[in-house]
């Protein structure tokens, strides 16, 4: 990204930010309530950080004062007075021209200037505040009289732009903003609607399979021919409409660098922060959950994989450590990454934990990325006051994982001693198309993430083992728990005179299964739809899919049904031990 | 739609749907129907239990169909089960568009709300009381209607006791 396209973003945002901050105090006016002084105070905090991001310090310091002053009436309870209103909205246009001569980079010329005013234009309300808090109501009603009067005086100061006219319409103020209009290159399209035309496509990819199956059977050439070239146009827009849903990690790696730089100044240590792809596309949901698990990690990278400057330097490092943020694309993925070339994870104590812990049974002397990953982010790992002493990793970490999880994604730890460590998250690009395995159960087509499936076997009936009385299968040295249909939900397989099973081996990462289906269909790119108001929400239905046969499948989430069937095991175990 | 409120102001005049379920006839304000089509494949959603028959691809979009006769409590007559009479009413609620099955659609009628009287208590648990709107004196006998909302709301009502018990 360029510093352009930064601008770009920032003043779509900026302007986006002050037309809701001028809505806001004016619905201030006509309804005073906390919800409104709320959504004017998250915005002026917005636009504080926003512009923060891009150094205009003077656009940051007239924010501040004006969250400060909302900041006061929300927690003090207290409305703003509706004389104060005037002097609000005057706010609100200085801080539009701030942005604008801030956008042109000329802000040294009137910034000062501007923000005087703002800041004349607040000190009263904010004086008027402060003691209220602390005096009677009765007391403050005469304060307010002469302070209006300040805000008018400071008002019809010589040289003031803005004042001409009623100051009580804000039209007039339109005049002056008219003057630093900035050409909008870029628009923001509510998710919604974005979501609607993915659906909508995907119900024409589905309309296009079945006119194509009608030319077929109708045996036009001609017919067939012309529905190939509408179907190559589906998919371009189809590809358009899914990059239109991308937003560039850019949107919250930025936020990092603060991060970094404030933390390294509070640890002491020396820390170089690099981002790469940070144009990389992601789907706004994936991007809106990572936000937290980012700071997570690159939190812990800084307290406990970056080492201080002494201990660096007598370890033959340069004195400044390193953290780099990356995101790349992978085949159906997006990677980010968070390295740092820190100590690196302390495996003997990560052993040795778990053998107390009894996390993992058989701790071998080498600990595979796998299992080192499985168990830093097992629940009982992450408490703080636990891990930190040992190898200070896995503070939040099973967060981190399950927030992964259930974006669908899966996470690698790497780690060299000495050398640093390397968390990688594999996150997928897009959330409402997938890969699945389509199977059927008595007579229903259902579906299942294809990366949830390792293979499909065909087994002998009769074949299966049983320990403690639950049935498993063997598949060589491997003993898989066989599950059937009706052990997740209401159904049944149907019932069969063949020899044979047909069985999907599900592989969630954490737990392997055998489940039985009477047939295996095969594998579809398929649009994931939510399901409607009554039948949302159901544990182990991610959601559905029409088919191109106009049937509708429902996508399993193996992650929640293999779970919660493990939940209820020690319930039935018990059982059994009293008989 | 609230009885207190339509009494309290002028009586309106408004057109009901009529339908059959079982032997029982029923009302529903057109303005409430978006429309009714012949029964299509109806998918059983894993995991839900009655009412919810499943749901149905109407033109691309999924709808959940209620069985509505064991919301209200109404007989399903036997002989009917086949019948070529039935019907799915889609209609749009606060919980989205939902779709009901009805024995058999009859007739547009037009009725004063004044006339809409309050429904004896005829259950120990309310139900029915909860999901009816009240009872309405009509050209052809008498006609219950009901108030889609309520019948959501009992509904989620159900879902949400036969989710407790399975997490018992």
């Amino acid at each position: 990204m360029k510093v352009n396209d930064y601008k770009a973003l920032f003043i779509s945002e900026a302007n986006e930010i002050l037309k809701v901050l001028e809505e806001g105090i004016m619905d201030l006016e006509k309804e005073n309530n906390a919800a409104c002084l709320e959504e004017i105070f998250r915005n002026a905090h917005n636009m504080k950080g926003m512009s923060g991001a891009m150094g205009y310090s003077h656009v940051v310091e007239a924010s501040h004062a004006l969250e400060n002053i909302l900041d006061l009436c929300k927690k003090g309870d207290m409305a703003v007075e509706s004389s104060e209103i005037d002097g609000l909205l005057r706010v609100v246009d200085h801080l539009r021209e701030l942005v604008e001569w801030s956008i042109e980079g000329k802000e040294n010329q009137e910034g000062e200037r501007l923000l005087g005013e703002i800041m004349a234009l607040l000190s009263p309300v904010s004086e008027r505040l402060i003691p209220k808090g602390r005096s009677e109501a009765g007391k403050d009603e005469k304060r307010t009289e002469p302070d209006i009067a300040q805000i008018n005086e400071s008002y019809d100061k010589p040289g003031e732009i803005i004042a001409e006219g009623d100051p009580q319409d804000p039209k007039d103020s339109n005049a002056v903003r008219e003057r630093h209009h900035v050409e909008i290159i870029s628009t923001r399209v509510d998710l919604e609607r974005l979501d609607n035309l993915m659906d909508l496509v995907g119900e024409l990819i589905v309309s296009r399979i079945r006119l194509s199956s009608i030319a077929h059977e109708l045996g036009s050439k001609q017919l067939e021919a012309e529905i190939e070239s509408s179907g190559k146009l589906i998919s371009e827009i189809q590809k358009d409409v899914m990059e239109a849903r991308l937003v560039p990690a850019e949107q919250i790696f930025h936020r990092f660098k603060r991060l970094v730089r404030d933390t390294s100044k509070e640890l002491g240590k020396k820390v170089k922060f690099e981002i790469i792809g940070s144009e990389i596309g992601l789907d706004r949901t994936v991007l809106d959950r990572m936000g937290e698990p980012l700071v997570h990690l690159i939190r812990n990278a800084m307290d406990h994989g970056i080492e201080s400057p002494e201990e660096r330097i007598s370890s033959g490092k340069s004195e400044i450590g390193k953290i780099t943020l990356i995101a790349r694309r992978e085949r159906n993925h997006v990677v980010v990454e968070v390295e740092d070339d820190g100590r690196g994870i302390d495996m003997e104590a990560v052993r040795k934990k778990a053998r107390q812990k009894s996390i993992e049974n058989q701790i071998d002397e080498e600990i595979s990325e796998d299992e080192l990953c499985g168990i830093l982010s097992a629940p009982g790992f992450s408490t703080r006051d636990r891990v930190s002493r040992y190898s200070g990793r896995g503070v939040g970490m099973n967060v981190v994982k399950d927030t992964i999880d259930s974006l669908g994604g899966s996470m690698r730890i790497k780690s060299v001693k000495s050398e640093g460590t390397i968390i990688s998250m594999y996150l997928p690009i897009n959330l409402s198309i997938i890969k699945a395995l389509l199977f059927s159960v008595s007579g229903e087509i259902h579906a299942l993430p294809i990366e949830y499936v390792r293979e499909t076997a065909r087994v002998e009936y009769g074949s299966f083992k049983t320990i403690r009385g639950k049935e498993v299968y063997q598949n060589g040295e491997e003993l898989i728990p066989v599950v059937r249909p009706r052990d997740l939900f209401e159904m049944n397989n149907e019932k069969t005179r063949s020899r044979f099973f047909k069985l999907i081996i599900i592989d969630t990462g954490d737990e392997t299964a055998g489940l039985i289906v009477d047939h295996i269909i095969g594998q579809q790119d398929v649009v994931i739809k939510g399901l409607p108001g009554m039948v949302r929400d159901i544990s182990g239905i991610s959601g559905a899919t029409i088919l191109g046969s106009g049937m509708i499948a429902f996508i399993w989430d193996p992650k929640v049904l293999l779970q919660e069937r493990c939940m209820n095991e020690p319930d039935k175990e018990a059982v059994v031990f009293e008989d | 739609m609230d009885i207190e409120k339509r009494n309290a102001t002028e009586s309106e005049s408004f057109q009901l749907v009529t339908f059959r379920l079982g032997r029982e006839n029923y009302g529903i304000p057109v303005s409430e129907v978006k429309e009714i089509i012949r029964p299509i494949k109806a998918f059983p959603v894993p995991g839900m239990a009655e009412p919810v028959l499943g749901v149905i691809n109407l033109r691309g979009e999924i709808i959940p169909v209620l069985e509505i006769h064991s919301v209200l409590g109404v007989e399903e007559d036997e002989d009917n089960a086949k019948s070529r009479k039935k019907r799915v009413i889609i209609l749009d609620s606060s919980e989205g568009r939902f779709g009901f099955i009805v024995d058999e659609v009859k007739d547009v009628v037009q009725v004063e709300s004044k006339d809409i009287r309050k429904s004896p208590e005829v259950s120990s648990d309310h139900s029915f009381e909860e999901s009816v709107l009240g009872i309405v004196q009509g050209e052809n006998g008498m006609l219950i209607c009901i108030d889609p909302e309520k019948i959501v709301k009992q509904c989620l009502d159900i879902k949400e006791l036969f989710e407790e018990c399975l997490n018992v």
